[in-house]
């Protein structure tokens, strides 16, 4: 791959290997996701999706015992170095997680938590945080139904309103990068499909990465599709290509579910 | 926030009409292959044959296209009742209209070998046999894309009226071919462009029928019963 090409992608590794204690959860993993498209992790509980989901932010960082190796580039530049400022980080890097996880406050200081951690009260006048807050809610289709509401405590949103909530809050960090884990898991149908619609939304704007047990929502809603079994990556291509004619025997075998 | 053009369910939309609007060119142009290839052989216009021969190219890959389309729309979106039947039909209307323009391909290469030779009169009698036909093809794919399932159940009626035309035809030929010896020949390429044509009667009613299943999710094939549309 040329410099340019390389200089374009959100994420690339290059021989990733993770350990919890002695369990080795990756084995040189080298993957390249571009940018401003959908990607999704498929493969069976335990395969290693969502740790390397976790790898690209170093979330995995805080559960302890857990060794790294290799290479993890975002926007070119390798995040596991000691000169990589973690908060910096986690601001380009975003995460959206299973169950939908807003604090116990109001909506607005939901969408505003993350931005004032990051700047100094000076930077954030009224005006800048109405601003903020409208165009964050505005992004994710809340705006209209919440606009009015928007000093009421988030935990007592719908989970389809509080999951968007969660992508809104990310947004005002301006990150280049948006990591999911399921995040339609804990939805009904209905949930499911407006969340597929935001998120199809989003891409043009950010680059983002969406672990998923559910394959038709990977074929559906992902540009690029990645098929991982027992901690590497056994195929990773165009979604339309990998459902229609995958080229490596075990995807086969399960996206046509004679497997896990 | 957003232009639209990203929505799931709309792109779901867009793919299927996208699939419609390209199964609707693909009639038209086959159609017109078959009309070029028949006004070729009456008005021996050898051009217009090999306009017909060389632009079923087109139609074959519109095929390739829409069975392409049809594939992915069922991979990625899963379609269910009818949606389903709706891309099922299309990719099956798509594989008759392909050999609909195989037949004018026929037709024209015959006409081509007639036009070179002295004129018969019985060429021109096929005028009424390609006019019930290309009716029939117009009907099935306008009951198909309209979802006509009243006019997409006359066409047993319209295939046995073509038959009977085929039937007369083949004898009066047949008939020729045994007093003139001079053009046999051209009687014989007459005898099988009629039957071209005949086949291509047999395309517009299996349109219709995939019309019918389209709409109502009943198989009319094989003398099977009909809907009820009252």
């Amino acid at each position: 791959m040329s410099d340019t090409e390389t200089d374009e992608l959100s994420i690339r590794t290059r021989n990733l290997s993770l350990w919890y204690g002695n369990f080795q959860a990756l084995y040189d993993v080298s993957v390249d996701i571009k940018p401003n498209i959908i990607t999704s992790l498929i493969g069976p509980s335990g395969c290693g999706k969502t740790t390397l989901l976790r790898c690209f932010n170093r979330i995995n960082e805080r559960y302890g015992n857990v060794t790294t190796k290799g290479e993890v580039q975002i926007l070119g530049e390798n995040i596991y170095t000691e000169a990589v400022a973690l908060a910096e980080l986690r601001k380009s890097v975003g995460m959206v997680f299973q169950r939908p996880n807003p604090l116990p406050i109001s909506i607005e200081k939901n969408i505003l938590f993350g931005v004032r951690s990051h700047s100094r009260r000076s930077d954030l006048p009224a005006s800048r945080r109405e601003e903020l807050i409208e165009s964050a809610l505005t992004e994710v289709s809340l705006w209209n139904e919440l606009k009015d509401n928007l000093k009421r405590k988030a935990t007592t949103l719908t989970l389809e309103q509080q999951q968007k909530l969660c992508i809104a809050r990310l947004l005002p960090l301006k990150p280049d990068i948006i990591l999911m884990d399921e995040p339609c898991s804990a939805l009904d149908a209905d949930g499911i499909e407006r969340i597929e619609e935001l998120i199809s939304d989003l891409k043009d704007r950010y680059t983002i990465v969406i672990v998923t047990h559910n394959m038709a929502q990977a074929r559906r809603a992902s540009d690029e599709c990645i098929y991982m079994y027992l901690g590497e990556i056994k195929e990773h291509a165009p979604t339309m290509e990998l459902f229609m004619n995958p080229k490596n025997e075990q995807t086969a075998m399960y996206i046509e579910g004679r497997y896990g | 926030m957003t232009d639209g053009s990203h929505h799931i369910l709309r792109q779901f939309e867009a793919d299927l009409q996208k699939l419609r609007a390209d199964v609707l060119t693909m009639g038209s142009r086959a159609q017109e292959n078959l009309r070029n290839a028949v006004n070729g052989l009456i008005n021996r216009d050898v051009e217009l044959c090999n306009r017909a021969i060389v632009e079923d190219e087109d139609v074959d890959k519109l095929e390739i296209e829409i069975d392409h389309e049809g594939m992915m729309i069922i991979a990625k979106y899963s379609p269910v009742a009818r949606n389903l039947r709706r891309v099922v039909s299309t990719m099956k209307v798509s594989q008759n209209l392909e050999r609909l323009s195989d037949q004018a391909s026929n037709i024209a290469k015959r006409g081509r070998k007639i036009a070179g030779n002295a004129e018969i009169p019985e060429t021109a009698s096929l005028q009424l046999l390609f006019d019930l036909v290309s009716g029939a093809v117009r009907d099935s794919l306008e009951a198909f894309t309209k979802g006509d399932v009243k006019r997409a159940l006359t066409f047993d009626d319209r295939d046995e009226e073509i038959d009977r035309i085929y039937k007369e035809l083949s004898k009066k030929i047949t008939k020729r071919l045994e007093e003139d010896s001079s053009h046999t020949k051209d009687y014989v390429d007459l005898l099988f462009i009629i039957r071209f044509l005949e086949r291509v009667g047999d395309y517009a009613v299996n349109i219709a029928e995939d019309a019918v299943y389209s709409e109502s999710a009943v198989d009319i094939r094989h003398g099977r019963a009909h809907p009820d549309v009252s």
